[in-house]
């Protein structure tokens, strides 16, 4: 790592040296057009090069293309940790995110809506992104939209703790082709391409990314196992071992718009996708999964269909798998599973491989009424099919397929497929809805803003959810925002359909989540280089669904059993110094109760605090710098260890552009101080499956290059 | 070095032209080609982006509407005159359009040789000694569209600097009276005199019928009188619209900036007219191809609202978000 730091530095002042000598070339020019403009920003919105922000939702945060590549980031999460009031935790299964916002965590997530281009991609099973989720690269990205707290009123199911809905590039923002090419710590391997062009009235963009890695692999000291080989006397576990978390990912976008038409279509293709800490927090280094996720929809927009209607109709497909490349262990070989009730000694380990099929077909009409003007009526129906089409798993316990008997340890893996011994049920589900929102001027600097959307489930029944929100322009630099939501979660398949697992079972007569929240919002623009936000917020969740010990003791359950509420604020800064320097701040506070334990929630950071400067040292040269501090995390109730500590990392960011934008390169430093940061583990009692916690990466460096044409 | 490599490219380029007019000689089409052949040249200052987008943008709009070909020479901070007469030479240029305060300084070199008319530039409309288009918003456009976003107004107030600004104001009289305005202008020296003014005015000033129109100067604002401007007409609920883009952003209800592309159209109208009917005397014009930036939360707080429709009238809407 020193050798490769002092290589950094070298190019690094390489890249300096290359600052142009010019920099007061024609200068003259661009004061002028600075004069007329106001600032750089401007310049690219009133030149069309950069499409202004006017559709983003009243209470968000936006990241464009252009803050990415800032601060650096190659992935997805690395931008997300950025938003205030948003914490990317990891759960020991395949390193998988939990998007964790205001105090609202659980280990698959699905109280947080993902959306792409507006469209969801959580899983039926799970409802989540998918088991082998496996990232997302941010080249493809346009910009970014967090909204923290409930969305239901307009986007239905899951938008619940918050909405992350991500615009990709479509053709007519790619302005110029491009390719580049990464590489860095692990032996990762990055290419990506961004194509554009125009055939006949079509505008066409294609965005290919290639990510290959070996993933980082920080040690873990102790497993599950590790603790049941000291009770057996055997030395079956991996660990001490790294954790696993190879990737090879291919990801394609393809867009085409023609008048009032789009079509896009996209592919993540997943393979070699090691399972993180273990399925059952039991490290397998071997065992690799893939996935492939689809999606396509055709969406007609027409802002003047008729005399005062703005239309938009969209069709949506999305499919997604998960299957495995090669037999995952639970346990690992010589395995003793007698203290778990599993009778003995497994040679070959605890084997299971539950594979998963979905496709979800949507439809929907949106309109807008235009001709009033202190009424913006907006409304929408839509329907929703989500099929688990097929289930399939071969294991190496449980009942045999063909005599029902327990299959004794040492068993070859059979195929449980299609047999009344799956761990899951096949199904559907089908979504109905309807919607009405209304933003009405009550009076000069007053605008109410009211929905209420209707959902119907074939599954669960139906659920109302309304959205009151009333913003005051308060003074010329202060607008105050009220708002009130209600917010549903659906329960996953995991949770209503689970069966012939030895430990969880599903619950068809679940309820929904619910979450009602309140939030006052205050935005004060200073200065139009500097602004500051604070938001104050309450919320209520309830029918949390929880798995609960059932009479018999062996198993769990799933229930709506559980209530949280929280409280708390978060606080942003923006600051565009001068041209040279900007600064951006957030800190993120926040007290959520579990009142069944009276205790403050646990694993969820008590407070975050963010700060990232950005300074140009020349036409050419950018350098970023950022330190993201996650604090007050607490241990579950019945934990014994000791608090998690806090963490603080800080990375560095090189960014280099020559003049023409022919081509440009960046370095980025990530944990440049290589701090030993953890994410943490679940307790089971009486001890915790990994001790020590799931270690972060340490220092990491990566290079890329890129070249427009 | 880097002037041989641009000569060994132009002569490339010039290599490939002879080829291409030969082949369309041989084919027959070279009489159809010799009638519209005329190259034009537009030349600007190579400088970063974004700024560059503006220029290219110009250059776009000149090349979609020039009955001929276009070439484009970015000059850099160290190009001398002599490189651009090569250029010019060897690429049988014929006319040119100059663009930026850059491209006027050459401009006034070449004004002789060839014909050319200048664009994005910051000059008065007199005295003349060229034809081109300056960056000033025309008064007319500016004017109307107050009359149009706020119809109740009768009487718009004007602070302008009495030596750099009275050809702008002379216009602008025009302009009102056209569109039924009642334009009342003050001269003043100063930032002292201007910043007096502006507090008497803004004290002064009827909120329902009265307007006031910034045509910012650095010699007679700054941040703190603006600051004090906006504040005040946040207060008493004025409407204040002005000539430049960053002041709708910090609060003032409108302004207008440039609509590029159509620039570029027109500046390359204007040079075909100069071709043709070389004798027209020179004359620079004010902007008139003009988008509109409005803030709506000014426009809400002073009781003006719009329809979706009509918000689609406006290319740029604060804020932002």
């Amino acid at each position: 790592m020193t050798h490769s730091r002092g290589k950094t530095l070298g190019l690094g002042l390489m890249l300096l040296g290359m600052v142009s000598p010019q920099l007061q070339a024609n200068t003259s020019d661009e004061d002028e057009l600075l004069a007329l403009y106001g600032d750089t920003e401007m310049i690219s919105i009133a030149t069309g090069s950069l499409q202004s922000i006017t559709k983003a939702p009243a209470v968000a945060t936006v990241i464009n293309a252009d803050d990415i590549r800032e601060m650096g980031a190659s992935e997805l999460d690395q931008v997300l940790e950025t938003v205030p009031g948003l914490h990317v935790a990891r759960s020991a299964l395949g390193y998988n995110p939990i998007y964790t916002f205001r105090g609202i965590r659980s280990n698959y997530n699905p109280q947080v809506l993902l959306l792409i281009n507006g469209i969801p991609i959580s899983s039926l099973y799970n409802g989540d992104r998918g088991l082998i989720w496996g990232g997302m690269p941010v080249n493809a990205i346009e910009r970014i939209e967090v909204i923290r707290g409930p969305g239901s009123a307009l986007y239905g199911a899951d938008a619940f703790a918050g909405v992350i809905n991500i615009t990709t590039l479509s053709g007519s923002d790619i302005t110029q082709n491009e390719f580049g090419v990464r590489a860095g710590s692990y032996d990762t391997q990055d290419a990506w391409g961004k194509l554009a062009g125009e055939w006949h009235d079509f505008t066409l963009g294609m965005i290919v990314e290639f990510h290959q890695t070996d993933g980082q692999h920080e040690l873990i000291g102790s497993d599950l196992q590790s603790g049941l080989d000291a009770l057996a006397g055997t030395s079956a576990s991996n660990a001490p071992g790294a954790v696993s978390l190879s990737r090879e990912n291919l990801d394609i976008r393809l867009d085409i718009v023609k008048d009032n038409w789009q079509f896009r279509s996209g592919l993540q293709r997943r393979r070699n996708w090691g399972n993180g800490a273990g399925v059952a927090e039991a490290l397998d280094p071997d065992n690799r999964w893939k996935s492939d996720r689809f999606n396509a929809d055709l969406t007609y927009h027409n802002a003047n269909f008729s005399d005062f209607w703005d239309l938009q109709a969209q069709i949506s497909y999305f499919d997604t798998s998960t299957e495995a490349e090669n037999d995952m262990h639970i346990f690992p070989a010589g395995s003793d599973l007698t203290l778990i009730g599993l009778g003995g000694v497994y040679p070959e380990g605890l084997i299971g491989n539950p594979e998963s099929f979905e496709r979800h077909t949507r439809a929907n009409i949106t309109a807008s009424y235009t001709r009033l003007e202190k009424h913006h009526i907006r409304g929408g129906i839509g329907y929703v099919f989500s099929d688990l089409y097929k289930v399939r798993e071969t294991k190496n316990f449980g009942p045999d397929p063909i005599t029902g008997e327990q299959l004794p340890p040492g068993s070859p893996v059979v195929d449980v497929s299609d047999t009344p011994y799956v761990y899951l049920q096949e199904g559907n589900r089908e979504n109905t809805y309807i919607y009405l929102q209304d933003i009405w001027h009550l009076a000069d600097d007053w605008e109410l803003t009211a929905g209420l959307r209707y959902d119907d489930y074939s599954d669960f029944g139906n659920t109302t959810n309304p959205r009151v929100a009333l913003v005051w322009s308060s003074s010329r630099k202060l607008t105050t925002k009220l708002l009130y939501g209600k917010a549903f979660r659906a329960p996953a398949f995991a949770e209503t359909r689970a069966i012939n697992n030895p430990v969880v079972l599903g619950n068809p007569d679940l309820d929904p989540e619910t979450l009602s929240s309140y939030e006052l919002a205050f935005d004060y623009r200073a200065t139009e280089r500097l602004r500051f936000s604070l938001n104050l917020f309450h919320y209520d969740w309830r029918d949390i669904i929880k798995f609960t010990a059932d009479a018999s003791g062996n198993t769990k359950t799933a229930n709506n059993a559980g209530s949280q509420t929280g409280k708390g604020l978060e606080l942003d800064l923006d600051w565009r110094i001068n041209d040279l320097w900007q600064v951006k701040a957030n800190y993120a506070w926040q007290d959520s109760v579990d009142e069944a334990t009276d205790r403050r929630t646990s694993q969820v950071p008590g407070s975050q605090a963010y700060l990232a400067a950005n300074w140009t040292l020349s036409d050419r040269v950018q350098l970023h710098g950022q330190l993201n501090w996650v604090m007050s995390r607490e241990r579950e109730a019945l934990d014994t260890r000791d608090s998690i500590d806090d963490y603080a990392t800080l990375d560095l960011t090189l960014n280099y552009r020559d003049d023409n934008n022919a081509w440009g390169g960046s370095i980025m430093l990530r944990n440049l101080t290589d701090t030993d940061a953890r994410e943490p583990s679940d307790w089971s009692n009486p001890v915790a499956a990994i001790p020590d916690d799931l270690p972060l990466e340490g220092r990491n460096i990566y290079a890329q290059i890129y070249f427009k044409f | 070095m880097i002037l041989v490599n641009r000569a060994l490219r132009i002569k490339q380029g010039f290599g490939l032209s002879l080829a291409l007019i030969l082949a369309s000689a041989l084919i027959g089409t070279m009489p159809v080609l010799a009638a519209d052949a005329t190259t034009a040249a537009v030349l600007y200052p190579r400088i970063k982006e974004p700024y560059n987008q503006v220029f290219a943008n110009i250059t776009e709009g000149i090349a979609e509407n020039f009955k001929g070909e276009i070439k484009t020479f970015k000059f850099e901070n160290d190009t001398n005159i002599a490189e651009i007469r090569f250029w010019i030479a060897e690429n049988n240029i014929s006319s040119l359009i100059a663009l930026g305060s850059n491209g006027l300084k050459f401009a006034r070199q070449l004004k002789d040789e060839l014909p050319l008319v200048v664009g994005a530039v910051n000059i008065a409309t007199e005295p003349t000694e060229f034809s081109g288009i300056s960056m000033t918003p025309a008064p007319m456009l500016l004017l109307s569209q107050m009359a149009r976003i706020v119809p109740n107004v009768s009487k718009v107030h004007v602070i302008y600097q009495k030596k750099k600004q009275a050809w702008l104001i002379g216009a602008a009289l025009d302009a009102a009276r056209q569109t039924g305005l009642s334009l009342i202008p003050h001269p003043v020296d100063d930032l002292l005199e201007s910043a007096h003014n502006y507090r008497k005015l803004l004290t002064e000033l009827n909120s329902d019928s009265e307007a006031l129109w910034l045509i910012s100067d650095n010699s007679i604002m700054d941040q703190a009188v603006m600051r004090d401007i906006l504040e005040v007409a946040w207060q008493r609920k004025l409407y204040i619209f002005s000539n430049r883009l960053p002041d709708v952003k910090r609060g003032a209800l409108f302004s207008m900036y440039p609509d590029n592309k159509a620039l570029g159209s027109s500046l390359a109208r204007m040079l075909m007219e100069k071709l043709q009917h070389p004798e027209h005397e020179e004359k620079i014009i004010l902007l008139a191809d003009l988008l509109t930036a409005i803030n709506l939360r000014t426009a809400k707080h002073l009781g003006l609202y719009f329809n979706k429709s009509e918000q689609q009238d406006f290319e740029l809407i604060y804020p932002m978000q």
